[in-house]
């Protein structure tokens, strides 16, 4: 417990108190407002760097995880229908396949939007983040590009075997160009890593089925 | 003098420090001391509370001394509590005239020493809690269920999620459901739900599995059977081509047209009206109380009583069923 030491000290009091004391005023106030300052500049920066940059409501990537996840919704449709009456083993495990896969992507694209906090509906008609101001791409019923009529798809559901097979391989082709061409579209369109891997996956794994679809329906003795 | 040799901020708040200590290099410590002594019996004073004071006290610091003055001195102790006992020695000196020299003596230098650590209090406080606020919004945000970020909500639709939520549970069950709403907005319904793929209905459907497709995210728009054809058109527009949409004229209805998605109603007297496309745009598919759920559904046929339990499938549907028609063309 050491000694306070008074000697020292004593001369201090009379001859410093007031403009020692204004000036070390003076210095709080600036230094309080330069924290201030600082602080109000740090929280800015990290706002701005912590708050990720989400894609708008009128972006591609929104009017891309919209659009695609409708024409994914009839895909999951078409595939269930065929896997239930289709015929040939091989179709009903891609169908079963196109069913899943699509489903859970709808549930990826879903989240996208979610996560920007954007509703699932968009404000903007169908395709328009496509149409780059240019008339609408839609089908004269309202249809995106691809996607089967109510028609076809009544006739897909009274289809069995054979029928169903052949049926389901055509209007799934149809589809999975009409997808393609929105893929490509987006990433034309879009810088986003996420956006970007997944319309890619699906470009890539839609050309494949293309392909088996196309052999399916040889293979039937149908052209492709 | 400190303005001088030290323009910037940084280096300000330090020179008094230096100032005071270079006659009592010892000192700081005597002085902890005798802080110590006299403030122990005193309750603790936190960090922020500090920081606080100085901040709350600082844009009038520089006119009023003496009150300033006292402030200031106080938390120069790297001691321990701060501001409380600090304030109350110094101020209880001042009022009592000044018994001892030595008391004035240290609370000038205590002073002194005060102003850099408070300085440095406050930004550190500042900082620190900007910092841990920003996290904390950063991870409540991150967890806020979907629903809450947006505004769900129309002018003049019903809540019925917040008025009435017992009546929305969501059992199975066989037979009709007396609901409480017309149309009902949710509530028990058939394990089958009616086609929702941008379906457009020419009759009436059984509430008993619309409730079923507003449960996976449909908007159900409903209307009175003599709405004008023109009217019915422009919902249907609405409808076609939209998955998690689907149409169908209601009896009952109190309001031309009735928007329905789960918990939600909104009635409006004309297909014309803008909050139609703001319900849709609030409720389809995020209404859903079963994120992922699929409108798909061989379910097709109207009527007005619900399916009853079919072991063998959807009655017109055969073995491997082909299913009813999805309604094609304009509604009658």
């Amino acid at each position: 417990m050491p000694k306070p030491e008074e000697p020292d000290t004593t001369e201090v009091t009379a001859a410093e108190s007031s403009p020692d004391i204004r000036r070390r005023v003076a210095i709080v106030a600036l230094a309080t407002v330069a924290a201030l300052i600082v602080a109000a500049v740090g929280l800015g920066v990290g706002l701005w760097i912590g708050t990720p940059n989400h894609p708008d409501n009128d972006s591609a990537e929104a009017g891309f995880a919209r659009d695609m996840s409708t024409h994914h919704h009839q895909a999951v449709t078409m595939g269930m229908i065929e896997y239930r009456s289709g015929g040939e083993r091989g179709l009903r495990s891609i169908a079963y396949d196109i069913a899943l896969t699509q489903q859970a992507q709808i549930g990826m694209m879903d989240q996208w939007l979610n996560q920007w906090e954007l509703a699932k509906t968009g404000t903007q008609p169908r395709m328009a983040w496509m149409s780059n101001g240019h008339h609408s791409m839609l089908l004269p019923d309202g249809r995106m590009p691809g996607m089967a009529s109510d028609d076809e798809l009544a006739r897909l559901r009274e289809s069995l075997g054979r029928d169903s097979d052949v049926l389901f391989c055509r209007l799934m082709i149809a589809h999975h160009v009409g997808g393609i061409h929105m893929a490509e579209a987006v990433l034309e369109r879009s810088d986003n890593d996420t956006v970007r891997k997944l319309a890619q996956s699906m470009k890539d794994g839609q050309q494949y089925e293309i392909t088996a679809l196309q052999n399916k329906l040889t293979a039937l003795g149908e052209k492709p | 003098m400190a303005s001088k040799s030290h323009p910037q901020r940084g280096s300000g708040p330090r020179q008094p420090v230096d100032k005071s200590g270079n006659g009592a290099e010892s000192q700081p410590a005597g002085e902890v001391e005798l802080d110590k002594d006299e403030v122990s019996a005193e309750p603790t004073v936190t960090a922020e509370e500090t920081s606080a004071e100085a901040t709350a006290t600082n844009p009038t610091a520089d006119v009023a001394t003496p009150s300033g003055k006292e402030e200031r001195q106080v938390p120069r102790g790297s001691t321990g509590p701060r501001r409380g006992r600090g304030g109350k020695k110094v101020t209880s000196l001042r009022s009592s005239g000044g018994p001892g020299r030595k008391r004035t003596i240290t609370a000038a230098k205590a002073g002194r020493m005060a102003t850099s650590t408070i300085v440095m209090f406050v930004v550190v406080g500042i900082v620190a809690l900007s910092i841990i606020g920003y996290a904390i919004y950063q991870s409540y945000d991150a967890n806020r269920p979907f629903g809450q970020q947006r505004a769900q909500q129309v002018d003049g639709m019903t809540n019925y999620r917040q008025e009435n939520p017992k009546m929305l549970s969501r059992k199975h069950v066989a037979g009709n459901v007396d609901y409480a709403v017309t149309p009902a907005v949710g509530g028990d319904h058939n394990e089958q739900w009616q086609n929702c793929e941008g379906a457009v209905y020419g009759d009436q459907i059984p509430d008993e599995h619309a409730v079923h497709s507003l449960e996976h995210g449909a908007v159900w728009i409903t209307y009175t059977s003599d709405l004008p054809k023109g009217q019915i058109d422009k919902l249907a527009k609405k409808v076609r081509g939209q998955d998690y949409m689907l149409m169908s004229p209601h009896p009952g209805l109190k309001s031309s047209i009735s928007l329905q998605a789960w918990g939600f109603q909104l009635k409006v007297d004309s297909a014309d009206d803008p909050r139609i496309d703001e319900f849709i745009v609030a409720f389809r598919k995020d209404a859903s109380v079963e994120p992922g759920s699929n409108c798909a559904s061989e379910l097709t046929a109207t009527g007005d009583q619900p399916l009853p339990p079919q072991p063998g499938g959807v009655p017109g549907v055969p073995q491997i069923p082909g299913g009813a028609q999805l309604p094609g063309g304009a509604p009658q």
